[in-house]
């Protein structure tokens, strides 16, 4: 018993020390993102800050004096030579039937593997076998629950039992009274059971007659 | 777009046969979040633009901005739930942290038309926080929640052989229930029926105790990009395209007992784990409109479309039954009827549609801060809850998911309704202080709820912003009325649990004029 309670105590500790530990980094996570907003520098120190939701004016764009690089006069001069004269367009391999732009050289090695005219098979493999297949049956649920009308059954009298159609409300009260000879009016009419046929197994016994890929479990036997 | 988001999935494609009316309007029954500001003004950004939360209602309204601006908005919710199920009535506390729209707008002048000035902002926000305790327990003497997996095994035409297998067509629900014993074969009146044990208790006249504690967690977010256009401060348009995220996990305990002092009633209790997650990813687009016809006035128009999202459900369940007549207590995970991992399926869900009218009076549109004096605003949204719709991830779904997925799309369609969400909302501002007050009424998405349903939402904040900067603080005072159907059963009325929750919101938004 003292054991059992010891467990308890270091299992609500772990959980305890876990929450703790998600919502300290979350909070240090917020801390840090405030901080790294702080550090940012604003265009509006000195001056109000603009509320776009009312109105505010594009700020100003700074017009600076634009100086040309030694790479744009270089590039510039380039191409007014290249117009000039054609020999000087082969400095520059743009101009030029460059292998590397060819569709039937593939990446290293000349591309033995990446050309298709050569090797006809993916380069690749998953490596994935499906030897144990994933079972996709899953949160289905009986829609006809969700219909407004509900089937219900009468009592047995005279010839059989009527099935009668009501609209389906809601029920959250519990039935005070005793039973009103009630399970005759449960007469089970909606869950006969339908194996296939040459199948009518009951409880403790097991056929291997099952459809699915899988094997059969058996049933722990129950006593009498 | 179907084709795209079967390519988002990024694996090969597995049979898909899943999903339950009540997915539908988790990702569509929420209140408005937003920055601090916009939820202190009740989230009624529809027409008044100028913050990041109009990306995620009328893009058009990032057009107004004119500044470059970054925020994150942080928040904290204290949550207390009462449940009333069958009488007894319940307290639960769960407290979360959230976040509203964070990221960056960027606005840059008309380059050929100084009238025209281009805004773009890319933001992430969560628009629901699943993080939530729900816990309901009562006397019945009406149904027992075993009873859906006595209606389900009838109905499968299997025999019990086909069911407890390996790789079963009913690995969570009625493969472990037979396993346990807690649905059985018997025979009535010549017949061979399903019969559930704690149906014994019931045919007896006596009364089970249920108890159901469902924990979720995570989150629906969106990551969005908004790119607008201010057309002379007269018209405004703007488009966002939206990447929803969907992270839900799910985890159910339902327990039964006999309360009755006999030992030989075939029954003592079971103890039913139902664990899901959904996770996954969409696209979808808002188109906004605002029309500026008077200084002062402003007048929005947006519609969202469905968002498309391909999304993958994970579970697991397990169960122990305890019988009486012989005594047996036996339990199995799901596990052992599902090649000893857990199951998974794929599917495409759509979100409603949704569209949104709203209207401003802005007092002192001018750039001289210390002249603005404050606003008062109003939306009005349409949420088409019954038009969320689900299909298979696959080209070429089977007959049988497609009379499944026809079934449940009429199902959503006959017991949800398209709903009105009214939102009011005003600021004063005291040029670097601002005071805001706020409401939001959501109203039901059912057809037929057994008991009352909407949400509301008061809140109040205060502002301040200058020297570049802003910071907003805002409380939340969220009432939701609902209800949850434990199981749901064919032959009977439907129980239900009345839940009444109550958020507190606290958040804040930190941002930077740059």
């Amino acid at each position: 018993m003292s054991n059992n309670v010891a467990e308890q105590s270091v299992a609500i500790k772990s959980i305890f020390n876990f929450q703790f530990l998600a919502m300290k980094t979350k909070l240090l996570l917020f801390i840090f993102s405030v901080m790294v907003f702080a550090s940012c520098s604003t265009a509006y120190k000195s001056g109000q800050t603009p509320d776009d939701l009312y109105y505010s004016k594009p700020k100003a764009i700074e017009t600076s004096v634009r100086t040309e690089t030694k790479d744009e006069v270089y590039g510039d001069r380039q191409i007014r030579m290249a117009a000039y004269d054609a020999r000087w367009r082969t400095l520059d391999d743009r101009y030029e039937y460059d292998h590397r732009y060819s569709p039937y050289s593939y990446g290293y090695n000349n591309g033995y593997y990446y050309n298709p005219y050569y090797y006809a098979y993916p380069v690749y493999s998953t490596g994935i076998k499906f030897a144990n297949p994933l079972n996709t049956t899953i949160r289905s649920a009986n829609l006809n629950t969700y219909n407004n009308t509900i089937n219900t059954y009468t009592p047995s009298k005279g010839s059989g039992n009527l099935k009668t159609t009501t609209v389906r409300g809601y029920n959250n009260r519990n039935n005070d009274a005793p039973p009103n000879n009630t399970y005759e009016t449960r007469s089970y009419e909606n869950r006969t059971y339908n194996p296939p046929v040459n199948n009518t197994n009951s409880s403790n016994t097991n056929f291997n007659t099952n459809t699915s890929s899988g094997s059969s479990i058996a049933r722990p036997i129950k006593g009498n | 777009m179907k084709r795209i988001l079967f390519f988002l999935f990024l694996v090969i494609s597995a049979k898909s046969f899943a999903q339950v009316p009540e997915d539908a309007i988790r990702y569509s029954w929420y209140p408005q979040n937003g920055t601090a500001r916009a939820l202190a003004i009740g989230g009624t950004i529809g027409s008044l633009g100028g913050d990041i939360t109009a990306g995620f209602v009328n893009p058009a309204g990032i057009g107004f901005y004119k500044t470059n601006e970054a925020v994150i908005t942080p928040g904290f919710i204290f949550n207390k739930l009462n449940s009333n199920y069958r009488g007894t009535e319940i307290k639960e506390n769960k407290s979360s942290f959230t976040f509203g729209p964070s990221g960056v707008v960027i606005a840059r002048p008309g380059r050929y038309d100084k009238n025209k000035s281009n805004a773009f902002s890319v933001a992430f926000t969560q628009h629901s926080n699943f993080n939530n305790v729900l816990r309901y327990k009562g006397l019945n003497n009406y149904s027992s929640f075993s009873e859906q997996f006595a209606e389900e095994f009838s109905s499968l035409n299997k025999s019990i052989d086909e069911v407890l297998n390996t790789n079963s067509v009913s690995p969570y629900t009625s493969a472990p229930a037979l396993f346990t014993y807690l649905i059985d074969t018997v025979r009535v009146n010549n017949k061979l029926i399903v019969k559930a044990a704690p149906e014994y208790i019931i045919d007896a006249g006596q009364a089970l105790q249920q108890e159901m504690l469902k924990t979720t967690k995570g989150g629906l977010y969106e990551l969005g990009f908004t790119c607008a256009t201010n057309d002379g401060d007269k018209w405004l348009w703007g488009v966002t395209l939206g990447v929803p995220l969907v992270n839900y996990e799910s985890n159910t305990l339902f327990t039964e007992k006999d309360t009755s002092a006999n030992g030989a009633n075939h029954f003592k209790s079971f103890s039913f784990n139902d664990n899901f997650t959904t996770k996954g990813a969409g696209l979808n687009a808002k188109l906004g409109l605002i029309y500026r016809p008077k200084e002062y006035i402003r007048f929005g128009l947006a519609v969202h479309t469905p968002s498309y999202m391909a999304l993958a459900d994970s579970r697991e369940s397990s169960l122990q039954t305890v019988t009486e007549n012989p005594l047996l207590d036996v339990n199995t995970t799901s596990a052992q009827f599902t090649n000893g991992k857990r199951g998974e399926a794929r599917y495409i869900q759509s979100s409603p549609w949704r569209a949104l009218i709203s209207g401003s009076y802005v007092f002192r549109e001018v750039e001289d801060v210390t002249k603005q004096r404050g606003f008062v605003s109003a939306d009005i949204e349409y949420v088409n809850h019954r038009g969320s719709r689900f299909s298979a991830d696959n080209e070429q779904p089977t007959a049988d998911e497609k009379v499944y997925y026809k079934k449940l799309n009429d199902v959503v369609k006959n017991i949800y309704k398209g709903n009105i969400n009214l939102r009011l909302g005003g600021e004063l501002k005291f040029n670097t202080i601002m005071g805001r007050l706020g409401f939001g009424y959501y109203g039901s998405p059912y057809k037929d709820a057994p008991s009352k349903a909407n949400k509301m939402t008061f809140s109040g904040g205060l502002g301040y912003r200058n020297k570049g900067f802003f910071i907003d603080l805002t409380y939340v005072h969220l009432l939701t009325n609902d209800f949850d159907v434990p199981y749901r059963l064919e032959a009977k009325q439907n129980t239900y649990a009345a839940v009444n929750q109550l958020q507190s919101h606290l958040t804040a938004t930190f941002g930077v004029k740059f």
